[in-house]
C-alpha cells in the first residue's frame, strides 16, 4: 500500500492491497482496474480449467460479479488476487458439476463439444486438446482442478492447496492422483496415442 | 512445468504443454467492449452468488435464472445504438476502416474494421442489426442474448448470427467469400448454401462466386458441418480452375485410370456425403474398398471427396496420402493444384515444409482460390521460424498483391515491426 503523507499513484499503477481497499470503498474506478489486471488470469485458469469446448467470456464476468459483491469479506487485502483465484476456482469447478449434470442429462449432445472454441481450425493438436480434456472430463473435479492449477498454470503446491481450500498434503496427493489418471487414460486414448506417436517420432527425427 | 511430485511421464507432459500453449487468457473482445458488458450486467438487478459456496448451488442458480428469465421478459426493450471509434460514420450509416475502426453497439457487440474496409448499418431494431460489409475484412463479435438477431451481409453472402465471433471478409473484385469462425455459431446463405450452412467455432468457410466453389474447412467428428443445401454443395468441383504446367518436384503421372468399378456407389455419392457432413461414411467406404486400391484407380472427383472428409474428420495421414495422389495421379487439374495448399496445412501440424507447399501453390495458382491464405500462411510461417526480418518481404509482397486480405493487418505489423528494428 502507499506510504502515508505520499501523492497517491492512479488507481491503475497501485498494488493489489490498494486496490482491494478501493473496491471495498466502492470507488468507482476500480471496477474497471481490477478487470483490466485480473480478467486476463481469470480468463486463462476457466479456459484451461473447463477445456477447449468452453465459452468462458459469460463466465469471467460471473467471476468478477462475484468478486466486486464479496470483496468486502476479504480480510488481508494483500491477497487480493489469491481471492480472485479462489472465486474463479470456485466458478470453474461449479461449471465442471454443471457440465456434468448436463451430460448426464443429456442436455448437450455429445460429451464433449457443445461449443468448440479453437484457435485454429482443423489441426491435429486440437483434436489432441479436445482429447486430453475428455480424459480430464472423467476425473473428479477436485483432482482435475488441482491437475490444471499444479501442472497447467504451474502454481504451487501451497497455492493449489489455498485455492482448492485443502491441506498440502491433501493437495499433494490430489494432483499426483489426476497426474496418475490423465497418463492412464491417455495410454488408451486412440487418437492421443497417435497423436504423441507422431510427436516423438518427430522429435527424434530432428534429434538424429 | 512443475513434475517434481510425479513420475515424469513424457506423452502426459506434452498434453500439458500443449494445453499450456492453445489456452490463454487473451479474449476475442476487446477490454473496452469487455468491460462495457461487465458494466451492463452490474446494473441490473444481481442475482444470487450463493451458488459457489454453499451446498445445493444447483437449485439456487435454478431459482435465480427463473427469475433472471421473468425480469428479463418484463423489461422494455430498447432499440441498439452504436457510435464508431477510430472512424467517421458517413451518409446512411456507411463507416470506412482507417487505422484502428471500430463499430460499438450498446448491446456490448463490436465490429473491427481492417484499414480500407467498408461497411455499412441498417435495420437497427432492439435485437439486433444488419451490417453490409461492402468491401474487406472485419472481425465481429456479437454478445449473447436471448432472442438476438444480427445480420452480417457480404456480396450475395448472408451470415445470420446469435452470440459469436468470427472474421469475415468480402472481395468485390474477386467475388470471393471468407468466414473464419472464432466461438458459437452460424448459419450462411449465398450461393451453393442455398438453405443455409451452420458453421461452428473453429470451421472456415471459403466461398468464390467465380468459380462456382463453396468450402469448408475445420470442425471435428463430434462437430460436422450440418449443410441444409437441397442440392450437393460440393466442396470442390471438377474443372474449375483452368488447365496448368505440372507441378514441380511431382513425379510425371501415367494417363488417368478410368475410375475403379465401384460397388453400390453413385459416381457423385462421396461428394454428396461430404456436403452433408458424413465424413466417417466416405472413410469407412474407402477403406473397405481398400486405401490403397481407392488412391490407385479412384476418379479425380472421388479422391477431392475423400481428401475433404479426411481433412475434415481430422485424419491428417489418410488426407496426406489422398491429397498426394491427387498430385500424381492428375498433374493438371485444379484440385491437384489446390492440393498443395492443403498439403501445407497438414504440413503445419508436423513433419515439416509448409513453406515449400505453400510456395507451390502460389507459383502453380497465383490467382487460386486460396492464394491470399497461402501467402498469408507462409508470411507467418517465415516470421516464425525466420523472424521479422526474414518476412518483412514477404509481407510487403503480401500487401501489394492483397491489400485487403485477412492477413493484411499482420503484415502490416511486420513491415511497421522491422522497420523500427535497429539496423546492425
Amino acid at each position: 500500500m502507499a506510504a502515508p503523507g505520499a501523492a497517491s499513484p492512479p488507481l491503475s499503477a497501485a498494488d493489489d492491497a490498494t486496490l482491494a481497499v478501493a473496491l471495498i470503498e466502492k470507488n468507482t474506478a476500480a471496477p474497471r482496474v481490477a478487470w483490466t489486471r485480473f480478467s486476463p488470469l481469470v480468463r486463462r485458469i476457466l479456459r484451461r480449467s473447463l477445456g477447449p469446448q468452453h465459452d468462458v467470456e459469460d463466465i469471467v464476468q460471473d467471476v468478477f460479479l462475484c468478486l466486486f459483491e464479496r470483496v468486502h469479506t476479504l480480510r488481508d487485502p494483500v491477497a487480493l488476487k489469491a481471492f480472485v483465484i479462489a472465486i474463479t476456482v470456485r466458478t470453474a469447478r461449479y461449471e465442471i458439476r454443471r457440465a456434468r449434470v448436463r451430460r448426464w442429462v443429456g442436455l448437450s449432445r455429445t460429451a464433449e463439444l457443445p461449443d468448440l472454441r479453437v484457435v485454429n481450425a482443423d489441426t491435429s493438436s486440437q483434436h489432441a486438446l479436445i482429447h486430453f480434456y475428455r480424459t480430464l472430463n472423467r476425473i473428479n473435479e477436485r483432482d482435475r482442478t488441482a491437475f490444471i492449477l499444479r501442472f497447467i498454470e504451474g502454481m504451487e503446491a501451497a497455492e493449489v492447496a489455498a485455492a482448492l481450500d485443502v491441506s498440502v498434503p491433501t493437495a499433494r496427493r490430489c494432483f499426483t492422483r489426476a497426474w496418475d489418471r490423465v497418463t492412464f487414460y491417455a495410454q488408451r486414448d486412440p487418437f492421443l496415442v497417435d497423436y504423441l506417436g507422431k510427436l516423438e517420432a518427430t522429435s527424434s527425427e530432428e534429434e538424429s | 512445468m512443475i513434475l517434481a511430485e510425479t513420475e515424469v511421464d513424457e506423452p502426459t507432459a506434452e498434453l500439458v504443454k500443449l494445453a499450456q500453449r492453445e489456452l490463454h487468457g487473451d479474449s476475442v473482445l476487446s477490454d473496452d467492449a469487455g468491460f462495457s458488458r461487465l458494466q451492463l450486467r452490474m446494473s441490473r438487478p444481481q442475482r444470487s452468488w450463493a451458488r459457489g459456496w454453499v451446498a445445493g448451488a444447483v437449485a439456487v442458480s435454478s431459482v435465480a435464472a427463473l427469475a433472471g428469465a421473468l425480469l428479463l421478459t418484463r423489461a422494455a426493450p430498447a432499440q441498439i445504438s452504436f457510435e464508431v471509434a477510430g472512424g467517421a460514420l458517413g451518409a446512411n450509416g456507411r463507416v470506412v476502416g482507417q487505422e484502428h475502426t471500430q463499430i460499438k453497439f450498446s448491446d456490448g457487440s463490436e465490429a473491427t474494421l481492417e484499414r480500407g474496409t467498408e461497411a455499412r448499418i441498417t435495420n437497427i431494431t432492439e435485437r439486433g442489426a444488419d451490417v453490409v460489409l461492402t468491401q474487406g475484412s472485419m472481425r465481429v463479435h456479437i454478445a449473447k442474448k436471448p432472442q438476438a438477431a444480427w445480420k452480417v451481409a457480404a456480396g450475395p453472402y448472408d451470415v445470420r448470427v446469435t452470440g459469436t465471433a468470427f472474421d469475415v471478409s468480402w472481395s468485390s473484385q474477386n467475388q470471393a467469400f471468407d468466414l473464419r469462425m472464432q466461438t458459437g455459431a452460424v448459419i450462411v446463405t449465398g450461393p451453393l448454401a442455398g438453405s443455409g450452412i451452420v458453421l461452428r467455432a473453429g470451421q472456415h468457410l471459403f466461398g468464390g462466386v467465380a468459380e462456382g466453389r463453396l468450402t469448408v474447412e475445420g470442425g471435428t467428428l463430434a462437430a460436422a458441418p450440418a449443410v441444409a443445401v437441397p442440392e450437393p454443395a460440393a466442396p470442390r468441383q471438377p474443372g474449375s480452375l483452368p488447365e496448368g504446367p505440372a507441378p514441380e518436384g511431382v513425379a510425371p503421372a501415367p494417363p488417368a485410370p478410368s475410375p475403379a468399378p465401384r460397388a453400390g456407389s453413385e459416381p457423385h455419392a462421396w461428394t454428396r456425403q461430404v456436403a452433408q457432413g458424413h465424413f466417417n461414411a466416405v472413410l469407412d467406404e474407402a477403406e473397405q474398398r481398400g486405401l490403397d486400391r481407392t488412391l490407385a484407380g479412384g476418379s479425380l472427383e472421388e479422391l477431392a471427396a475423400l481428401a475433404d472428409a479426411a481433412r475434415y474428420a481430422g485424419r491428417s495421414a489418410v488426407a496426406k496420402r489422398v491429397l498426394l495422389a491427387e498430385r500424381q495421379r492428375f498433374p493438371s487439374s485444379g484440385q491437384a493444384r489446390d492440393a498443395a495448399f492443403f498439403l501445407g496445412r497438414i504440413a503445419e501440424d508436423g513433419g515439416g515444409g509448409a513453406i515449400e507447399w505453400y510456395e507451390r501453390y502460389v507459383n502453380e495458382s497465383p490467382r487460386g482460390a486460396y492464394a491470399s491464405q497461402a501467402f498469408g500462411r507462409k508470411m507467418m510461417l517465415v516470421y516464425k521460424q525466420r523472424g521479422g526480418s526474414a518476412a518483412s518481404p514477404v509481407a510487403a509482397e503480401y500487401l501489394s498483391r492483397f491489400p485487403n486480405g485477412p492477413y493484411a493487418a499482420a503484415a502490416r505489423k511486420i513491415v511497421q515491426e522491422s522497420l523500427a528494428a535497429p539496423k546492425p
